[in-house]
């Protein structure tokens, strides 16, 4: 990859990394410091990697940081914050499907939440999220199997409470 | 299998996931037909497919940004690059193992880099020294990496064959490499006795424990990964990342390999059998 290809996978593809890493770890500030350290990991290996796999590469690197960046932090800051969603999601009526649907994709383990993310935000087949995350393709497919079936189970909960 | 009131979620799933071919469509069409009741799940299932909120921007893309300047990249030239990367690197290492607080976190050279003052990188003496190395290590201290204004590459043997260790094997000049499967690697204990260790996952994260009655035994060198392609054999890799092949779990580094897993008596171990290694350096020898 050139330099001037490396500078078009920035235009095209840092936002969709950014929202995928920030809706996952649900933390504005982080979430900028792992795409920006992704983009350099990716820069120094610009002339290894193909163009056309750049973005594939772009998102699992920028996933092992966040994965990383948890680990360091135990989860700490994040906890507070996701027991709030839980909270909101079952003491209020939640009207507003998209807003429960947000909530409730944070209850979901975090693997379910970033295969549901990477496949429905940048449409990504479960043999590519697959390679990013480390999964085989069936495992992908349960996943998000399961992610549909408890984000569902969530909306029936809020249509009962309406 | 045919849809039933049993398996229509997996059916409704597999139909707002586009895995439906035309055929199945018409079924799951029809069962609701005889089912009304459960359109209105159908529905919910097409509320969970999210839309990315495309408001949020990655702000000064800019600063991600690179110059395009238009400097020619040969091959002699990547060479010349990745060894010095890998230079900086160890550098890094050894600053890393001084800030650690465990002196056996040390990844020790090999003989045949101590043995060979062409092929080792010289490192200044103050962080050398906190890597526990052979008595026999010669170190010029007037001309280490940092201060070194000859080509790095001339510090890789020009040949092969002129590296040679006792058991004759070839060792090959630095690599890099983006992806690789490691099936297990081999360290050292502090009897120095030479121990092959098999990747297990606890708690989502890497370790490696021997097959032998070793257990409880803290390993305090990486030696050897032996890549699944059963002819190379990594000598030594630096700031390698690798994952586990069950799980997401994340190795950094050679820290992780100071451990003992078998001490986490509350945890869940899971065997995995492959190990993938992303983004390292690393010198190999052929088997």
């Amino acid at each position: 990859m050139t330099p001037k290809e490396y500078n078009e996978t920035v235009d095209m593809w840092a936002d969709g990394v950014y929202r995928f890493i920030r809706k996952s770890l649900k933390h504005d500030d982080d979430a900028r410091d792992i795409v920006q350290n992704a983009f350099e990991i990716l820069w120094k290996n610009h002339e290894n990697v193909q163009f056309d796999k750049a973005k594939s590469y772009l998102f699992s690197t920028a996933y092992h940081n966040m994965i990383d960046h948890i680990r360091k932090h135990k989860r700490m800051d994040y906890v507070e914050e996701i027991d709030e969603a839980a909270k909101g999601g079952t003491r209020e009526v939640q009207v507003d499907v998209k807003e429960a649907i947000e909530k409730a994709l944070q209850l979901l383990p975090d693997v379910q939440k970033n295969c549901v993310l990477l496949r429905d935000y940048e449409g990504y087949s479960y043999e590519e999220i697959g390679e990013m995350l480390n999964l085989n393709e069936s495992q992908v497919k349960v996943y998000i199997f399961r992610a549909r079936k408890t984000l569902k189970e969530y909306l029936v909960s809020i249509h009962h409470l309406i | 299998m045919k849809i039933n009131i049993n398996n229509y979620e997996a059916w409704m799933i597999d139909y707002i996931e586009g895995n439906l071919s035309a055929a199945d469509e018409k079924e799951l069409s029809e069962f609701l037909t005889f089912h009304p009741e459960l359109k209105a799940e159908l529905d919910l299932f097409s509320e969970t497919k999210l839309a990315p909120d495309t408001t949020v921007i990655f702000a000064d893309k800019q600063s991600l940004k690179k110059a395009e300047g238009g400097r020619v990249i040969t091959m002699f030239s990547w060479i010349k690059y990745s060894a010095a990367v890998a230079a900086v690197m160890m550098l890094f290492v050894g600053v890393r193992m001084y800030n650690g607080s465990k002196q056996q976190m040390a990844i020790q050279p090999y003989n045949y880099e101590m043995s060979n003052e062409d092929f080792a990188f010289e490192r200044p003496a103050n962080e050398v020294s906190e890597t526990p190395v052979a008595n026999d290590v010669k170190i010029n201290k007037n001309n280490f990496f940092a201060g070194n204004t000859k080509p790095v590459k001339n510090k890789i043997p020009a040949s092969t064959t002129e590296l040679k260790e006792n058991n004759n094997r070839e060792i090959n000049p630095i690599q890099n490499i983006e992806y690789a499967k490691a099936k297990s690697i081999k360290v050292k204990d502090y009897s120095n006795e030479q121990l092959q260790l098999n990747p297990i996952v606890v708690e989502e994260e890497i370790y490696f424990a021997s097959n032998e009655d070793k257990h409880n035994t803290t390993v305090q060198n990486v030696t050897d990964i032996s890549l699944n392609d059963n002819k190379t054999v990594v000598d030594w890799w630096i700031d390698a990342v690798a994952i586990g092949g069950e799980i997401g779990g994340v190795v950094e580094g050679v820290r992780d390999y100071d451990f003992n897993p078998f001490e986490k008596d509350n945890s869940e171990i899971t065997k995995t059998r492959n190990i993938n290694i992303l983004g390292f350096s690393y010198y190999s020898r052929k088997k």
